[in-house]
């Protein structure tokens, strides 16, 4: 419990103001703000120090620190105005926009501070003469009066280190704070993206309905980290979402911190390194790409070597290109979605696969053990997002964008990104509605959109849906195939996650 | 109130078989409410399948008893694998009673969860949580009886449904399912009177057929029905024998049992509801006797016409069938008399195809099973 008299400190981070800082109320010290930090490819950043202050006097109220996952909360708030900001200077990330907070009767859920690199002086909005040829649109007309814009991946004009001399709009505080993302989507400018991954080998583990692991399974996995110092100590699951836009530049690094080779595929899209050339260890390679025009979905990052074997350990993930225009869709002529969820799904043979492998790597130098018998593969576990079903049906609060739960109100639709590394096919059988087709492995379908219940994602395959809640409930989502619901034989230890559907809430 | 409700439905399946039996011309209420009751009993499924000398004999089941109307299960009612076809109108709604009177129970020992009770899920038909037979969010039926309501004009399904759904049960559905707890239901048009339309797919007249068959694919996996709770034999699954409607039907001089085979003429539209409640992946085809494929067409996947409406040159001669899925095709049988056979060649999750081995692991053919049309 944090006690909000104790405001020792005073830090300015916040620059959002908002005018109307109305005198809070006394009673009613009930209300929470809680949300999770993050990094820009979303992965939880723990252990960081986030701050929320009064947001007309920048005064410093409370301060937390993040939970492993990512999670903060500060609880006990009066109505009135906040800001919330995390000092990411370790990371070096700063949180461009510190999301500005209005309580009025009710506590907020999903306040997600988002941390991102100082850009680059590359993404100027100014029409560039070389790099991109890009049609940029004239000096844009952005930053409208509209109050925050929504922490999207947009280079926000704040800070920006190039002195332009364009008139930077402070965003100014409008009548109506509320901060209600209906902004007609501006183009996005092109700019290079930079990402780090490194290999690298670890647990995975599959817990109970209890949270008690009936499974810790050798694994290797792609992980965040920014160059070296590596900046977490073992892999991670499922390896981090990486999110660009069409006509970005794309530089993706990858570190061998492991003991075998490794390399690193993305399914229809063509990189500059030759797809099958291998990182040694302790050696790295960078792939670059353009995000070419209409190019926008969801595909599937791997390691193709060693005969299925190192991505079936886990060495896969998702990259999502957005739309240049900036809308909420998959891709242009696709429906508009309300928020989105990325299921990253996979199997393990743990015994026949996981723990040989990587017994082998371990002993890799100077050894040269006997691979894997690839000719049997009978995988007991089943991931979604590096879950099994008991850990993926939890709905926490606030959902962080690992979480595979469809959590949302009646007249919301979810665009689900699916993505399936593993060897298995999934059969992922929804409940409650039917889910719109909208591609299949970069396929973009066109209106009317096929309806399914069971949607098959076959080996490295991608597949996007769109599902509309339209009734209150709770209802599942899980694999039809038998056994990858259960984790080695426990049911719904397997491929099974929550649709949680809430009534529409009153104006 | 409740009891005029009760006579109002009783009124209404009336008129829902009456249209069943003498077809679309007839008078019928727009909206039906069609009761159906479904029990659980212990059957034994006796395996032929001579290719497979390690496992001959029989199988314990749990089937489905599934009966029209809204009598309770004190006779005793004949169990089949698959239960029962339910059959109704888009439109109506679907009233189906699960009696537990002398069900058969998992009863799996401490410290796994005792996975006991039963439920049916309206598979594909979107229904609210109340309705929708999960136990984890809802409940399982332990005793006495409950009733799973089916509205078929309501939210979500504005997007009409229309042919093959299935009715399962979604307790521990490992078990459940492959212990034979499922059925389809059959959604069909209904013409600008209101009433349902017999001989047609969906509302489109060119999905109009002559005769039809509904193929409920599955297997069976003897090591799964020995055992219960949560046991490891659950996360690898063997299937040995593969079922047509409940029956094996290896090969063409052997096809599935009498009640899956159809006699047409020539030259006829046949439609067929094809139904994959288990975990069985497989490529659906319809070949004559020297394995030449023959063209069929599409029209429904999961319950909801494929937009726009198909046509020859939308005809396809094989189809990847999944667990959960559901499609109604039609085909139309040759000019000169002869026989094809609708078949399946089944497949892993790996999309590998299932070879069947003898005693000696030796591979004696893969796995498949057949239908037969003859005409």
């Amino acid at each position: 419990m944090l006690n909000l008299l104790k405001t020792s400190l005073i830090f300015l981070a916040a620059l959002v103001l908002f005018g109307c800082s109305q005198s809070p109320t006394p009673a009613n010290n009930t209300y929470s703000i809680s949300g999770a930090v993050l990094n820009e490819v979303d992965n939880p950043l723990a252990n960081i120090k986030v701050t929320l202050n009064n947001a007309a006097t920048s005064a410093t109220l409370a301060t937390t620190l993040s939970d492993k996952d990512g999670n903060y909360s500060f609880t006990g708030l009066a109505n009135g105005s906040y800001t919330v900001n995390a000092d990411l200077t370790i990371y070096s990330l700063t949180v461009l926009s510190p999301p500005a907070v209005i309580i009025n009767g009710a506590s907020k859920a999903r306040i997600n501070c988002v941390g991102r690199p100082p850009r680059s002086p590359t993404p100027t909005a100014t029409p560039s003469p070389s790099t991109t040829s890009v049609p940029t649109p004239t000096p844009t007309t952005t930053p409208t009066a509209t109050p925050t814009t929504t922490p999207t991946v947009t280079p926000t004009p704040t800070v920006k280190p190039s002195p332009t001399p364009s008139p930077t709009p402070t965003p100014t505080p409008t009548a109506t704070p509320t901060p209600v993302p209906t902004v007609t989507p501006s183009p996005v400018p092109s700019g290079t993206r930079n990402f780090d991954l490194h290999v690298k080998s670890g647990i995975l583990i599959i817990n109970d309905k209890n949270g008690v692991a009936l499974a810790s399974i050798p694994a290797w996995g792609f992980s965040p980290g920014t160059g070296f110092p590596k900046v977490i100590s073992t892999a991670q699951f499922p390896a981090p979402a990486i999110t660009v836009t069409e006509g970005d530049t794309v530089n993706i690094t990858v570190y061998n911190d492991h003991t075998v080779n490794h390399n690193f595929v993305i399914k229809g899209i063509q990189t500059n390194s030759a797809a099958n050339a291998e990182i040694t260890p302790g050696m790295s390679k960078m792939y670059t790409f353009t995000a070419a025009a209409n190019s926008a979905g969801t595909y599937l990052y791997y390691d193709s070597l060693n005969n299925e074997v190192n991505r079936e350990m886990g060495l896969y993930g998702a990259l999502i290109v957005r739309p240049k225009d900036g809308s909420n869709t998959a891709f242009a002529g696709a429906p508009a979605f309300t928020f989105e969820r990325t299921w990253v799904v996979g199997d393990m043979d743990a015994v026949r696969w996981n723990a040989v492998a990587d017994a082998n790597a371990q002993r890799a130098v100077p050894a040269n053990p006997p691979p894997v018998t690839t000719a049997i593969y009978k995988p007991n576990y089943f991931v979604i997002n590096g879950k099994g079903g008991f850990d993926a049906m939890k709905a926490p609060t606030p959902l962080i964008p690992n979480d595979t739960s469809i959590v949302g109100t009646v007249g919301e639709s979810a665009l689900v990104r699916i993505v399936n590394g593993g060897l298995f096919s999934q059969a992922l059988h929804f409940h409650a509605n039917h889910v719109q087709v909208l591609s299949k492995n970069g396929e973009h379908y066109i209106r009317p959109f096929k309806l399914v219940d069971v949607i098959d994602v076959a080996p490295l395959s991608t597949v996007e849906v769109l599902f509309e809640l339209n009734q209150v409930g709770e209802y599942p989502m899980h694999n039809h195939t038998a056994q990858m619901e259960t984790a080695n034989g426990v049911y719904l230890g397997g491929v099974a996650t929550k649709i949680q559907i809430d009534p529409k809430p009153l104006p | 109130m409740k009891h005029t409700k009760k006579t109002l439905g009783k009124i209404f399946v009336v008129g829902s078989l009456f249209v069943v039996t003498y077809g679309a011309t007839q008078q019928a209420a727009l909206a039906a409410v069609v009761d159906y009751t479904a029990c659980v009993r212990n059957l034994t499924l006796p395996t032929t399948n001579t290719s497979n000398s390690a496992a001959l004999g029989q199988v314990s089941m749990w089937g489905f008893a599934t009966t029209s109307g809204t009598a309770n299960c004190m006779g005793l009612r004949l169990p089949k694998v698959p239960g029962n076809q339910i059959e109704l109108g888009v439109g109506d709604t679907l009233n189906l009673t699960l009696d537990m009177m002398m069900s058969p129970l998992e009863n799996a020992p401490p410290p796994s969860p005792n996975y006991n009770g039963h439920t049916i899920h309206l598979h594909g038909a979107d229904v609210d949580a109340a309705n929708d037979g999960v136990p984890e969010t809802s409940k399982a039926i332990l005793s006495g009886s409950y009733k799973y309501v089916w509205n078929t004009t309501l939210a979500p399904n504005t997007s009409s449904p229309i042919g093959s759904f299935m009715y399962h049960c979604h307790v521990h559905t490992v078990k459940h399912l492959e212990m034979g707890m499922y059925g389809a239901i059959l959604v069909r048009p209904k013409n600008a009177l209101g009433a349902t339309i017999t001989n047609q797919i969906t509302t489109d007249s060119t999905s109009r057929f002559d005769n039809e068959q509904t193929y409920v694919v599955s297997a069976v996996d003897p090591n799964y029905h020995t055992v219960v709770g949560d046991s490891p034999v659950f996360a690898d699954y063997n299937p040995k024998y593969f079922l047509l409607n409940g029956t094996e039907g290896t090969s063409i001089t052997s096809p599935a049992s009498a009640a899956v085979l159809l006699n047409v003429g020539t030259g006829k539209k046949v439609a067929l509801h094809l139904v994959d409640p288990l975990s069985i992946y497989g490529t659906f085809s319809i070949k004559d006797a020297a394995g030449k494929p023959q063209q069929f067409i599409v029209y429904v996947e999961d319950g909801r016409a494929i937009d726009p409406v198909p046509t020859s040159a939308n005809s396809v001669t094989s189809l990847e069938i999944g667990p959960g899925k559901r499609f109604d095709i039609i085909f139309t049988t040759p000019t000169t008399s002869g026989t094809l056979y609708p078949q399946i060649e089944f497949k892993n999750p790996r999309g590998e195809t299932i070879t069947l081995k003898n005693a000696d692991g030796a591979i004696t053919g893969n796995a498949m099973v057949y239908g037969q049309v003859t005409f």
